[in-house]
């Protein structure tokens, strides 16, 4: 299983939505590291703490953004998503964005 | 009392005539140094004498800009900016500033299209010096800033939402403050309300003309501040674009706003299309996982627990204030004039750490 630490293997200070708008985007997060893990089948583990923080717009595109691209639903992403954080409301609100895409697909 | 003589007077008339015509000889060449002395070509402009966008003299700083921005882009010509008389920077004017100072001299096709007269007093030279305006302008300053609530002004600007460019900053002085005072900067809080303020201006704020027509500079899209006083810490980002009604109105539809108005007993629109970002977020793209943003701004609140958030947008304001963990109140108003552009400014309250050895 793979496990990414966001603040050491992309960045301190994650912000933004689209990867036009910024090289440290929830949509560059996702390319570079969600998509072809969860493409595969793979398992992977993300490493949120560490970083500066989060915005909802990194957070949506990153995570809500990748049940819209994949079209993979909550149920079978989550098996193969583990999220790592000591800060339940980030937790929750990773969780509540995946699960809102999924409602929308 | 004698009597002079007539010698006497005879010498002193001598005197008064040799101190007169030494006095006009005098005057001639002081009037001559001034004629060759170097003289700033192009325009000047006096501006106001405090720069406080929300205390009545925003209508004065905004003419003051518009003055410049006619004299550099219209008219062509060169100006001198007089701040001889200027006394306050008040933060929402002074980013105003700086953000429209970088706009007329990155468009300008003049070789020096501005020109600074620093005020006399210290403190607002020092501030103009440690914000870098000079540097937009090219002038030089001998001033080094040292008073304390002046050297931990911090100015950025940017084109995009890459968080490596204001992240930095975001943490120095979110680690400062927290080293100093007792109630701590939520520094993930901080970053969240910021970053989200920083991805409206890039997303939203340029997509429409404002009303000068301008739309936006292809290497700078926000600026901004960045402030520690004793007892306050203080962050604010600045866009030149169309503002919050103009792009609320493509997802909200200007009927809501125009219920809200009547609802609000005649309150400015533009601080209604704030509020209503505020409440609905700020998108025009009709996606619904879109526009959250501008909920994160009042996060930050939520996480200190007290303090100011003020959003001026065109021709109106909001503050929201929150005491308690709660918000304590809400209010709006109107600037009478479009500054052209969004500032958001929050307003975090600070208790200095008392040390023992007092």
């Amino acid at each position: 299983m793979k496990t990414i630490n966001v603040a050491n293997d992309f960045t301190r200070f994650p912000s933004g939505r689209y990867a036009q708008n910024g090289d440290t985007s929830g949509e560059a997060f996702r390319q570079r590291f969600l998509e072809p893990a969860i493409k595969n089948r793979e398992e992977i583990t993300i490493q949120l703490d560490g970083t500066i923080g989060y915005g909802s717009s990194f957070l949506e595109e990153a995570f809500g953004g990748l049940v819209r691209t994949l079209r993979i639903p909550a149920s079978e992403l989550f098996p193969l998503l583990h999220l790592d954080t000591r800060d339940t409301a980030l937790l929750a609100e990773v969780e509540g964005y995946i699960r809102e895409a999924s409602l929308n697909l | 009392m004698k009597k002079p003589t007539l010698a006497l007077r005879d010498w002193q008339a001598r005197i008064a005539r040799f101190r007169f015509e030494d006095r006009f000889r005098r005057g001639r060449k002081v009037k001559n140094s001034n004629q060759s002395r170097y003289i700033v070509p192009g325009e000047k402009i006096s501006a106001p004498q405090f720069f406080n966008l929300l205390r009545g003299d925003g209508r004065e700083v905004v003419k003051f800009l518009r003055a410049t921005a006619r004299a550099v882009l219209v008219l062509k010509k060169q100006v001198v900016l007089n701040f001889r008389n200027t006394e306050q920077f008040h933060v929402p004017a002074t980013i105003l500033l700086f953000a429209e100072i970088d706009r007329i001299t990155s468009l300008s096709d003049l070789t020096k299209p501005i020109t600074i007269r620093e005020p006399i007093r210290r403190r607002p030279r020092e501030v103009m010096k440690q914000i870098g305006l000079h540097n937009l302008t090219g002038d030089n300053s001998d001033v080094i800033p040292e008073r304390e609530d002046v050297v931990y002004w911090k100015a950025t600007k940017g084109n995009s939402q890459s968080g490596d460019l204001y992240g930095p900053l975001v943490e120095a002085v979110a680690a400062k403050a927290n080293k100093d005072h007792v109630n701590q900067i939520e520094v993930a809080g901080l970053w969240r309300s910021v970053n989200e303020a920083v991805a409206n201006s890039v997303d939203h704020a340029y997509k429409k003309p404002r009303f000068d027509n301008f739309s936006g500079l292809d290497e700078t899209k926000w600026w901004m501040f960045s402030q520690i006083r004793e007892h306050a810490f203080t962050i604010a980002v600045c866009d030149l674009g169309c503002g919050y009604r103009k792009t609320i109105n493509e997802r909200i539809p200007e009927k809501f706003i125009a219920f809200m108005d009547s609802k609000l007993m005649g309150a400015n629109r533009d601080a209604i299309a704030i509020d209503t970002a505020m409440e609905y977020g700020r998108s025009g793209t009709h996606e619904e996982h879109r526009g959250k943003g501008s909920r994160d701004a009042l996060s930050l609140l939520l996480k200190h627990g007290q303090g100011d958030l003020i959003v001026l947008s065109n021709t109106g304001w909001m503050r929201y204030s929150y005491e308690n963990n709660r918000e304590a109140s809400r209010e709006s108003g109107s600037l009478d004039i479009d500054i052209g552009g969004t500032i958001i400014w929050w307003n975090l309250p600070l208790h200095r750490i008392e040390h023992e050895n007092h």
